[in-house]
């Protein structure tokens, strides 16, 4: 028990990991209340937003700072596995509703019905653009000259590792949506396209990575590693290869599920779509169904 | 619409582009240095630990002086003599400058570098410019957090000696105590004296 204690100590203690977690995880009890949540998506978030907690805020944090390959551990469940999951227990309705009555009134109705707010979110939304912040994000904190200032600075890597967060929701939010489009955001066979389009560059970011025969990332030899007895050139190649297989596979998980959703909401899309024949198409559903 | 999105999502794109290069390039305003350069990147110059004389120490104790810290343990077996020896060999080269410059030995080794034991380590290899500092377990750990610095204790073997291994850089703070650049095992000692010179000369304001 008390060595439990010890790993949960955080590393580095951050009021915003406590309180955005705490808030999201009141919500969620408070709103699974009143929405119909079930049992499995009741695991499924808890599971998610106990996985990023770990990730973020416990003695760990020691090793994901000081190993390559820890560090990747730590961004796929930062940028993976949390969100994933949390995407998965379909947790909007109960977040929602979690939130009092009058302050959705007063807040959260007029905040997202602002000009600019809704611009935002169909920006981000954009699946060449969730795509492209997706990997690029991955891309971006994996360059070397990034990478070294990020394992350095203490805001750059909080900043970093919120990046991930944020984004993963973001991305598996939209992929994993089991609605028709519209209400959800992109037409579920382009969904199942998102997803697919995020695997070769993880594939190939994780190759390089792993077939790299010199030091990519000298940032972890001068700072000093935690786990000694694995020399520098195994642990960048365990990193990579974690991008490379677990990374990727990932997304063939949400493929998966994507397509699952698609089938179920074929004929129901169908009729959609008939629907659509007699009026007008609007035009929002077809600028999602070109971009 | 799709146009529209298409134009955003590069200019999104742009954005990540130009934020990277401001990353790398604000640190090469003139000359690029020869040691890696962490302007801005790092704390400046804070602890409280007790120096080989037993006395108590602060970051505040080092202003006005250029400071070399390095983290290292008195049973260290040859990683930290050759680091020593190597900074030495910096100080030879600074000649006169060297007067305003401090070698700085935090232990990571609290349990048995007492200040007796780093008092006769440190001041071995210079009782002028040379200083070792230790301090309470927690008070180490904070420090090394600090800078990033990963430590931890090996296995003990039958006579119950163990190795500590740890980070090998050399952190250069300047008079102000802002850290400026990390020297590591790589760099020449012309590098680094070369650039701690700079150091000297310029402190940032």
């Amino acid at each position: 028990m008390s060595s439990l204690f010890y790993w949960l100590e955080p590393w580095e203690p951050s009021p915003t990991v406590v309180i955005a977690v705490l808030l999201a995880a009141v919500l969620f009890a408070r709103g699974a209340r009143k929405a119909r949540v079930s049992i499995a998506r009741h695991v499924s978030f808890w599971f998610g937003l106990t996985a990023l907690y770990v990730a973020l805020h416990t003695r760990l944090d020691y090793f994901f700072e000081h190993e390559f390959f820890m560090h990747r551990l730590q961004h796929l469940v930062l940028h993976h596995l949390g969100p994933f999951f949390i995407a998965l227990s379909y947790p909007g309705a109960a977040l929602r509703a979690g939130i009092p009555f009058s302050w959705r009134q007063r807040w959260l109705k007029p905040a997202l019905e602002k000009p600019s707010a809704r611009m935002a979110l169909r920006v981000l939304f954009n699946p060449i653009v969730a795509v492209t912040l997706f990997v690029g994000l991955i891309y971006f904190w994996l360059l070397s000259p990034i990478h070294f200032k990020a394992m350095l600075d203490w805001r750059l890597y909080r900043a970093m590792n919120w990046s991930m967060v944020i984004d993963g929701l973001m991305f598996w939010w939209l992929v994993l949506d089991s609605r028709p489009a519209p209400p959800a955001r992109l037409a579920p066979g382009l969904r199942i396209l998102v997803v697919i389009a995020a695997i070769p560059p993880q594939i190939m970011l994780g190759a390089y990575i792993f077939f790299t025969p010199h030091e990519l990332y000298p940032i972890y030899s001068i700072c000093g590693r935690a786990f000694t007895w694995i020399s520098p050139m195994r642990d960048q190649q365990i990193g990579g290869l974690l991008l490379w297989i677990p990374g990727s596979m990932m997304s063939v998980i949400g493929a998966l599920i994507a397509i699952r959703h698609w089938l179920r909401l074929s004929t129901r899309e169908r009729l959609v779509s008939q629907r659509m024949k007699g009026v007008d198409a609007k035009p929002e559903r077809v600028a999602v169904s070109v971009g | 619409m799709a146009l529209l999105s298409l134009y955003n999502a590069l200019k999104r794109m742009l954005a990540l582009l130009l934020v990277g290069t401001v990353l790398t390039a604000c640190s090469h305003a003139d000359a690029p240095w020869k040691l890696t350069d962490v302007s801005g990147h790092l704390p400046d110059l804070s602890f409280d630990l007790t120096d080989d004389n037993g006395q108590p120490v602060t970051g505040h104790s080092f202003e006005g002086q250029t400071t070399l810290v390095y983290f290292g343990y008195t049973h260290c077996p040859d990683v930290c003599p050759e680091t020593m020896a190597r900074l030495m060999q910096v100080l030879q080269q600074l000649g006169p400058e060297a007067k305003d410059v401090r070698i700085v030995f935090i232990t990571v080794d609290p349990a048995r570098d007492t200040p007796a034991a780093l008092h006769a380590y440190v001041r071995a290899f210079d009782a002028e410019h040379a200083i070792g500092l230790t301090g309470t377990d927690s008070a180490v750990e904070g420090i090394a957090k600090r800078y990033r610095v990963a430590y931890q204790m090996e296995k003990r073997d039958a006579k119950g000696a163990y190795d500590v291994t740890h980070s090998s850089a050399v952190y250069i703070f300047d008079s102000h105590g802002h850290a400026r650049l990390l020297a590591t095992e790589t760099d020449s000692i012309d590098a680094i004296a070369n650039d701690v010179r700079r150091v000297v000369e310029s402190p940032s304001s």
